[in-house]
């Protein structure tokens, strides 16, 4: 499944040329201009990666950070910026950024750091690849796991690789309530349950993207105050 | 002016650093000389007190000298004579010659004169109520003592030797006691009165020497007060011009960084292969255009800013036609405007006269002003206006000319409309709304300005917007005469 | 030769200022001038001041008012003196300074002086209500003759 990265980044030549070169590499890029859209687009659509520009008119990529966290989202943060003093650093680590780069940088450094944030949850879905079934099938959803392709009514349906662990995971814990923090953990890898936000995002988006009416899911369901069902 | 006062102006300030301002730069930069003056005059001043008291001091114990002295012989000579008067009287009892007696009768009564003139004396140079007194006391006690004489005196002539001894004894001793005790008296005035005046000595000697040292006190403490706040001035105008140093560093540092990283980046993607196609090769080359001319901006700026860094003229300035500049300047300027979604509205006079200016010094400076009005001019209302002008200077009757960059957006603070044109300064607010800048274009725009013989001005009001002004001088000759915009042969050297 | 007569000058009977005495007649002068009276009114010893022996003013008081010579003077007052009538003998002073100086000194004096030698020192009595200037005035001190 290929990774969804938010590029927030106000110098535009170079969201073109970072873009061209992501691309390239197989993600799907997203752009923000400044940091009212930028912190936006981090808060309601998920991504696998955020690169995040610290000069940005308006509001300063600290600040966008700090927002996508307080709003209770894992998702790894890459500061790239141009003031690379330590202080800086220090301050864009803490604030709960997951690396920093300096510009200029070496294209070829940034694209293994963002690989490296990638990966960082082990995806034990992986290993137990050869024990479970390559297909799953939900109505008019197919799931083609070994492929990583999911169709709707035979059209391909654009999955991020977190969702498309998501619905794995739910598939194949088809009628078990699921609490948040046991799909933050087999799902994302994260042991502190504080990031549970996340999990109802990208439920949001499957929801969105394969429920007839995603307003009254049939498939994932809310169970209140516990988690989610995959109902079959 | 008229058009500026529509957009509602709350402060009107020009570039004259404050008085105190000012005067505290003379200080730091001639302190040396201050330090030594303010001495000197400390020194001068209290030398005078010194010399003064000392004057005074001298004079008062020169007349305690002499009044003492002028006293002592006073009473000497009293004493000595009363004694004589005696003693003449006397010896006449040691013949019995009466031309002798006579003579030493005549001898008394000389001497007993000189007693009553320097009772006289005394009586008259008696200030005191205490001294007059005590002169008609010895008046009396001296004529009561001098008829007791005569009596002897009269006893002796007739030969009355025995009867003269006993009257004496008897009258005439203690009647001169009677005198020396007066004479005494006499003398216990005069030390008093010596002993009074120098009590005064000292005690004005002492007052002296404590305003002195009080003084000499004061001028150190002050000297020292004044070193310290002279050296720490010194060290925090040191220790700012670091500062904004370190932040012009960081700040020249990103702004290189930024179309550095995008050159990179395009180069990266082009060497690996990842750009096909003639639009996309189009893209690229026109990235690798921008970005480097850009980067080739802000060296230039750069270099031009250390280069007037040593204050020597680069222009050669002569008479200008203003309105072609203009013409240039919006040419030059209209990409960076439009996509920064502003527009340029230039108002010029009609009959502009001669300016007195370099052209490239004119074009780099309003490229500076119209370049800042893009990045400051914030988003409401993205007109800025060129107007151009003459207008009457402050003092004498000559004019000058005017070309004025408004803008709309945030404004300037009053408090910091001063420094706005210091070589680093970027406003905390400017900072605070991440807008990019090294804080040196104003600083340029100045120097070019006063290097053109004219110089710059701003107006502002909080989020009303800006305006900048350049200050030419107008060719002399040309007062009267209006240029017109028809090309004379003149402007063939501005071009 | 014609010779010009010697001047004389009138002799002046003088006392001291605080004496009050005024006038003396010849006979009373007589008296005093021989010793025979000790006190004047006021109570002060009456001393009689002479010039020295050979000198024209002593002279003149010998012989016009004492009647005497030097040598009957002299006998005169040392019987006197002896006697104890007379109390004190007179005093004989050089000059006529010397005079006014003594007559000024003592209250009791009484001497003669030139007219000329008279000053403010000391007090000048009538002689027979006459004064030294009046004519008629009767005691005159001969200059010595040339011869």
């Amino acid at each position: 499944m290929k990774e969804y990265i938010l590029f927030v980044e106000d110098e535009e030549e170079l969201c073109l040329t970072l873009g061209d070169r992501l691309r390239s590499e197989g993600y799907i890029v997203d752009i923000a201009a400044d940091g009212k859209s930028g912190a936006e687009k981090a808060t309601t659509l998920p991504f696998d990666l955020i690169i995040l520009d610290v000069m940005l008119p308006h509001r300063s990529g600290f600040d966008i950070c700090t927002d996508i966290r307080r709003a209770g989202l894992a998702t790894p943060i890459l500061f790239l910026t141009a003031r690379g003093q330590t202080a800086e650093k220090v301050i864009g680590l803490k604030l709960g950024a997951d690396d920093y780069l300096t510009k200029p940088f070496d294209t070829l450094e940034l694209m293994a750091r963002i690989e490296a944030l990638l990966r960082r949850a082990p995806n034990k879905l992986e290993a137990a690849q050869v024990r479970t079934p390559v297909q799953y099938h939900f109505g008019k959803i197919a799931l083609d796991v070994r492929r990583s392709i999911v169709t709707r009514n035979s059209e391909p349906v654009k999955l991020t690789a977190r969702e498309f662990g998501l619905l794995r995971y739910f598939a194949e814990h088809q009628g078990v309530t699921l609490t948040r923090d046991e799909l933050l953990q087999e799902v994302w890898g994260h042991r502190s349950g504080t990031f549970t936000r996340t999990v109802d995002m990208h439920v949001a988006s499957l929801r969105q993207k394969l429920e007839p009416s995603p307003k009254n899911p049939e498939m994932i369901v809310t169970v209140p105050g516990i988690g989610y069902r995959f109902m079959h | 002016m008229r058009g500026l006062l529509k957009f509602g102006i709350k402060v009107r300030a020009f570039y004259r650093a404050p008085i105190w301002r000012r005067i505290l730069n003379f200080v730091s930069r001639h302190n040396a000389i201050i330090l030594l003056l303010t001495v000197c005059c400390g020194a001068t001043t209290i030398g005078t007190f010194v010399v003064r008291d000392m004057r005074e001091a001298n004079i008062e114990a020169e007349e305690i000298y002499t009044r003492s002295v002028h006293g002592l012989q006073r009473i000497g000579e009293l004493q000595y004579y009363t004694q004589e008067t005696r003693r003449a009287t006397l010896y006449a009892l040691t013949t019995s010659d009466s031309n002798f007696q006579v003579e030493y009768a005549d001898q008394s009564r000389a001497a007993d004169q000189r007693v009553k003139d320097g009772i006289a004396e005394y009586a008259r140079q008696g200030e005191q109520p205490a001294e007059k007194d005590l002169a008609n006391r010895l008046t009396i006690d001296w004529e009561k003592y001098l008829s007791v004489r005569d009596e002897v005196l009269a006893s002796i002539l007739e030969g009355s030797t025995k009867e003269a001894v006993s009257l004496d004894l008897s009258k005439g001793v203690p009647a001169f006691e009677l005198v020396r005790q007066d004479l005494n008296e006499v003398k216990g005035l005069y030390e008093q009165d010596a002993a009074r005046r120098q009590a005064n000595l000292v005690t004005v000697s002492r007052s002296s020497t404590s305003r002195l040292i009080g003084f000499l006190c004061f001028t150190f403490l002050l000297s020292i007060a004044a070193v310290w706040a002279i050296q720490r001035s010194r060290v925090l105008s040191t220790v700012q011009l670091a500062k904004l140093q370190m932040e012009f560093v960081a700040s020249v540092s990103h702004e290189l960084r930024t179309p550095l990283s995008v050159l990179r980046s395009a180069a990266d993607n082009l060497a690996d292969g990842l750009v096909e196609g003639k639009t996309a090769l189009r893209r690229y080359g026109a990235i690798l255009q921008h970005q480097s001319r850009s980067m080739g901006e802000l060296v230039d700026q750069i270099l031009l800013f250390a280069s007037t860094e040593d204050g020597k003229n680069r222009y050669s300035l002569r008479p200008l036609e203003v309105t072609p500049i203009i013409e240039s300047i919006r040419a030059d300027t209209e990409t960076l405007v439009k996509e920064a979604g502003f527009t340029l509205d230039p108002i010029i006079e009609p009959d502009l006269p001669l300016a007195v200016g370099d052209r490239t010094g004119i074009m780099q400076c309003l490229h500076n002003l119209i370049g800042n009005a893009v990045k400051y001019g914030g988003d409401a209302d993205k007109r800025i206006v060129l107007r151009v002008d003459t207008a009457p200077l402050e003092r004498g009757s000559d004019r000058e000319l005017r070309i004025a960059v408004s803008d709309h957006g945030m404004g300037i603070e009053s408090s910091e409309l001063a420094r706005i044109f210091d070589p680093f300064y970027r406003s905390p607010r400017v900072q605070a709304v991440q807008i990019h800048g090294t804080g040196l274009g104003l600083s340029l725009a100045k120097r070019i300005a006063e290097s053109m013989g004219g110089r710059l001005s701003v107006v502002s009001g909080l989020s009303t917007g800006s305006t900048f002004t350049l200050h030419l001088q107008i060719a002399k000759g040309q007062e009267m005469t209006m240029a017109t915009t028809v090309s004379r042969p003149m402007s063939s050297f501005t071009r | 030769m014609a010779e010009l007569t010697p001047p004389s000058e009138p002799l002046a009977i003088v006392v001291n200022r605080s004496n009050p005495l005024d006038n003396l007649s010849s006979a009373e002068l007589h008296t005093i001038f021989l010793g025979g009276r000790g006190y004047w009114t006021n109570g002060r010893r009456i001393t009689l001041v002479m010039r020295e022996p050979g000198e024209p003013e002593r002279k003149t008081i010998l012989r016009d008012v004492c009647g005497m010579d030097e040598e009957q003077f002299k006998t005169h007052f040392l019987r006197g003196l002896y006697t104890g009538e007379i109390l004190v003998s007179p005093k004989i002073l050089a000059t006529p300074s010397g005079v006014r100086k003594f007559i000024f000194n003592v209250p009791g004096a009484i001497g003669y002086l030139r007219i000329s030698d008279v000053d403010a020192t000391v007090k000048v009595v009538r002689l027979n209500e006459l004064l030294p200037e009046d004519k008629g005035y009767r005691l005159h001190v001969q200059n010595q003759a040339v011869n």
